[in-house]
């Protein structure tokens, strides 16, 4: 869908509704050498999707919280073009002298290869919430029992959904038909409702709304423990995991691999949205950009304007956000003959 | 679970107490003055609106994009019967008769008629929403991929009913639209398709940057010292006045009932309802008109009547989705969805049982904005009609440059600029050569939908979940579609279908789409299957196989018709430099940046406006300059945009 961008109004809206009451920080806790470097500089907060969603609550909710921790002056551009490619463009094609910021997810990141950028080029400057993915489907769907015929899952496209499906499927032993095409979430819960399709994979803050509109149920979480936001739904992976249960009766051999690409599912399948700056910044300017970052990531002002808004902020440092993307990149590589048995599975 | 007529009252008291009124109202007021400019449009002003309502009330919330989901439709229909220019893609299809009502010096009747047809289309919609709210889940899980499909096909028929010049013409431009949908990438497999290796194309060409090229743009260039429009409206009609249009909706009772329902329940359709809702309403109008049907397309007044009432009465329809499922039909619906999310109202049992006053004063705060938006339609009316007397080729120009810089705001990339002026060109082509434009509309507005929902129907019937027999809301609609076709295809042929024969200049315009259309088929049978589905290459060798019957019939030596008074291969003198400066735009924009580019072709259109004289360059050079600090002032702080280097050194501070 074409989005219409509205940055101006939405920024000084921003600044003068997003209240940051208290900040706990301030251009004084920058080190003396950063807090001149920064000071007086404009940041721009490159967001892939449209104003409204959720990169763009962070950000906005972020800007006010970075411009009074760093003494710079922060404002949000949408890019929406290309499906985030834009954005993503750029920040990766940045000048050196361009302080500009991606928001975006490490999957999100690591997908878009291909356009020049390698995905561990554009250095990590911090965390703003990591979340698990889960299913959602039609009440009474019970995963731990087998069925005689495929499943039906609903998805936006085969590579958007082969991992939380494709792959997940073949974790727990299921055969699950994969329908792309669905222009939304919203629109794969009406079609459960329909009764078209059986399930459908999103994040979790998603699954608790969609099970809230009462149009489908929570049915598993793809983490390795149970989800405390969703009490009594199975999870995945682990010992005690869907998957461990549903493949107790197989050789172990057989049990080994499936447990294996259950935790591979989870590893690839949780999502942090990260903090990415421009590669061509100098080494000085980047660290005083990831200094500002984390202590603006931080600052209880942050956390609270936005899960004002409905967003959770559980914040990481640039050095584990760094992690994460290398954690990411290999699990990705190590699952690509995975990936591709997953996606003759759902879409013979 | 309060009582249902409780809620109601609740949710009418929220939008008539004061202050609370104010904001359906100011909201109406600022959703009707962005809708009616170049390159902003509701979405636009309903994303501001998420964030400026952040720390806002939920029932403030409710009232104002109440307020702005009914704002912005009618102001679409003021330009189109106006200026030939529709406001959105559902007005298209108004200006098939309403722009020639004003063109025949009948303006005040063609707007008061709009007017008077839109409120009655906005308390139909909202008085059957409220009938329907109760079993409305069930309603709508009616409508799957299946429904969908055949809602846009019927909606696509309407082709047949405004068929008032050559036939072969007109499914050539249907050809082409349905092809030009498709470009970006293929609905199953998500395949890049017919991009060239653009990524930015993925997404598709923006139905925006459509609507402002092939109306916005290519009128703009035929009014550059074009006289067509300002001298045909200038003639003052007796019997042009509002009563006539409030009259003579007045006189259509039935038409206008028929429109609404119409437009109501098709418009509960997430995705397509919407858009067909006018379409459907105007194909039905001509359908079942009684007595002379020869005007429709000519200025016909129940043209304008009906597609009104059904754009409007939609609006009620169009929420439902959204409050009962959380499934948004349109950019609007998403921040909508937005907004309910934010603060803490969760669609779905919840907005239809405990939060039902709630959902019943978005529906109030709707329908008082629709009213509102009629009223002032009404009483603006004789001054909005005063507008065509404007010289157009003063208001051109201003209107280009807003068009051509804001257009860029659509998604942040240079693509949708392209798009605006390669469809401006096709447009000013079509224009010329008395191809239509509207069947064009149609078909890419709805090409996306059909293509998806087909696809989505073919998987599921392939893994058993469409079971056809079990479809009883598909039968209803493919028995309707059926019995429009051939009672549409009836009355052409026994009204002797007067095919107006091709003109001189078709063949060479046919060749130089079969030629585009050429290079596509060739990508397309060289591309990957996952990306050019057999439909996708089905659809590109007919449109190819259509423009080459034009293009034949003129190589065979058939008779043709002389090119009318705007038609000929030769561009008229006073159209070349408009055109040339549209056309090399993009050009300039990859040379010297989008600031530069526009002062340039600002400065040089001025120059170019008569003969050569000190002042007017001077005068040309001054807005020139002044046009392309207010470009580099737009980007910088208004829209925030960091557009691609361009390729001369140009300075940092003039990008």
């Amino acid at each position: 869908m074409h989005l219409m961008r509205t940055s101006w109004l939405a920024a000084i809206a921003a600044a003068a509704l997003v209240v940051v009451p208290d900040t706990a920080h301030s251009a004084s806790d920058l080190s003396p050498s950063c807090a001149a470097s920064l000071k007086g500089r404009r940041v721009t907060l490159v967001v892939p999707s449209a104003p409204g969603g959720g990169y763009d609550i962070y950000m906005r909710s972020f800007a006010p919280v970075l411009e009074h921790s760093a003494g710079v002056s922060a404002r949000v551009s949408n890019i929406t073009g290309g499906g985030g490619r834009a954005a993503l463009l750029r920040v990766a094609d940045a000048p050196a002298d361009d302080l500009a910021i991606l928001i975006e997810n490490a999957s999100e990141l690591i997908f878009r290869t291909g356009l020049g950028h390698a995905p561990d080029s554009l250095p990590a400057l911090g965390i703003i919430v990591t979340e698990a993915q889960g299913w959602v489907g039609r009440p009474g769907l019970d995963l731990a029992a087998d069925h005689a015929a495929s499943l039906v899952a609903g998805g936006s496209s085969l590579e958007a959904n082969v991992i939380d499906v494709g792959m997940a499927s073949m974790a727990l032993g299921h055969s699950v038909r994969l329908i792309t095409g669905y222009a939304g979430s919203g629109e794969i819960t009406a079609a459960i409702a329909r009764g078209e399709v059986d399930l459908s994979g999103r994040s979790v803050p998603s699954v608790l709304k969609t099970q809230l509109s009462g149009a489908a149920e929570a049915l598993l979480v793809l983490s390795r423990a149970a989800d405390p936001a969703l009490p009594g739904v199975p999870w995945l992976a682990g010992p005690d995991g869907l998957a461990a249960q549903r493949a107790a009766a197989l050789p172990a051999a057989d049990r080994a691999e499936r447990l294996r690409i259950a935790d591979t599912v989870v590893e690839l399948t949780t999502e942090s949205r990260i903090l990415f700056a421009p590669p061509q910044l100098s080494s000085e300017t980047r660290a005083c950009l990831t200094e500002a970052v984390e202590i603006a990531l931080f600052d209880p002002a942050f956390r609270d304007a936005a899960e004002a808004q409905g967003r959770p902020v559980a914040p990481g440092t640039a050095a584990e956000a760094t992690e994460v993307m290398a954690r990411k990149i290999a699990a990705f590589a190590q699952a690509a003959p995975l990936l591709k048995q997953a996606r003759a599975a759902v879409q013979p | 679970m309060i009582p249902y007529w409780a809620a109601f009252a609740e949710g009418l008291g929220n939008v008539l107490s004061f202050p609370n009124i104010l904001i359906p109202v100011m909201g109406t007021a600022l959703a009707m003055v962005v809708s009616f400019l170049p390159g902003i449009g509701g979405a636009s002003l309903a994303a501001i609106m998420v964030v400026i309502t952040l720390q806002w009330d939920p029932v403030s919330v409710l009232l104002l994009f109440g307020a702005l989901t009914g704002g912005a439709t009618f102001m679409g229909s003021v330009t189109a019967i106006l200026f030939n220019i529709p406001g959105n893609s559902a007005s298209a299809v108004t200006l098939i008769d309403g722009h020639p009502m004003a063109r025949a010096g009948l303006p005040r009747t063609a707007l008061a008629a709009a007017a008077t047809a839109s409120a009655l289309g906005s308390v139909f919609g909202v008085v059957l929403l409220m009938a329907l709210l109760p079993v409305m889940r069930p309603v709508l899980l009616e409508f799957g991929p299946l429904e969908r499909l055949l809602l846009a096909v019927w909606g696509l028929s309407t082709i047949i009913a405004i068929l008032n010049g050559s036939p072969l013409r007109a499914m050539t431009v249907s050809g082409l639209g349905l092809l030009l949908a498709m470009v970006g990438s293929d609905p199953q497999s998500s395949q890049p398709r017919w991009t060239f290796g653009n990524f930015a194309l993925t997404e598709g060409l923006a139905t925006e940057a459509m609507l402002l090229g092939f109306f916005t743009l290519s009128e703009l260039l035929a009014w550059r010292r074009g006289t067509d429009l300002h001298l045909a409206t200038n003639r003052a009609t007796q019997g042009d006045s509002v009563l006539a249009g409030v009259l003579a909706v007045l006189r259509h009772p039935g038409l206008v009932l028929r429109a609404s329902a119409i437009g109501t329940l098709v418009g509960v359709v997430p995705g397509v309802g919407g858009t067909v809702a006018g379409f459907v309403a105007y194909g039905q109008a001509v359908q079942t008109a009684r007595g002379d049907r020869s005007r429709f397309g000519k200025g016909d007044i129940r043209g304008v009547i009906s597609p009104e009432a059904a754009v409007d009465a939609k609006d009620g329809g169009s929420l439902l989705p959204v409050v009962a499922f959380g499934l948004p039909g349109s950019e609007g619906g998403v921040f909508l969805l937005t907004v309910l999310a934010i603060h803490g109202l969760t669609p779905g049992p919840e907005m239809l049982g405990p939060g039902l006053a709630m959902t019943f004063t978005l529906i109030m705060a709707l329908l008082l904005s629709n009213l509102l938006t009629s009223v002032l339609g009404l009483a603006l009316a004789p001054a909005l009609a005063r507008l065509t007397r404007l010289p157009l080729d003063r208001i051109a120009l201003p209107v280009l440059v807003v068009g051509l810089v804001t257009v860029i705001h659509l998604n942040g990339v240079l693509v949708d600029l392209h798009a605006a002026v390669g469809f401006a060109l096709l447009g000013y082509l079509f224009r010329r050569h008395g191809w239509p434009r509207v069947p064009f509309v149609i078909a890419f507005v709805l090409g996306a939908s059909i293509e998806a929902n087909l696809s989505l129907s073919l998987q599921l019937f392939d893994a058993g979940r469409l079971d056809l027999a079990g479809r009883p809301a598909a039968w209803v609609i493919a028995i309707m579609i059926l019995f429009s076709v051939a009672w549409m295809m009836s009355r052409v042929v026994r009204a002797g279908p007067e095919p107006e024969p091709l003109r001189r200049s078709d063949p060479l315009l046919a060749l130089g789409l079969a030629g585009a259309v050429g290079v596509l088929a060739v990508v397309a049978m060289a591309g990957p299957q996952a990306a050019y589905s057999p439909y996708a290459l089905a659809l590109c060798l007919g449109t190819l196989g259509l423009c080459c019957a034009i293009a034949l019939q003129g190589v065979a030596g058939r008779r043709l018709a002389r090119d009318g008074a705007e038609g000929g291969p030769v561009v008229p003198r006073a159209h070349r430099v408009p055109l040339a400066l549209m056309a090399a735009f993009p050009f300039g924009v990859w040379l010297v940046g989008l600031p530069l580019s526009t002062g340039l072709m600002v400065a040089l259109w001025m120059a170019s406006g008569g003969p050569p004289r000190w002042m007017r360059g001077v005068r040309a050079v001054v807005l020139g300059g002044a046009v392309c600090g207010l470009t580099l002032l737009y980007l910088d702080r208004v829209a925030v945009l960091d557009l691609p280097a361009p390729r001369l050194p140009v300075p940092l501070w003039a990008r």
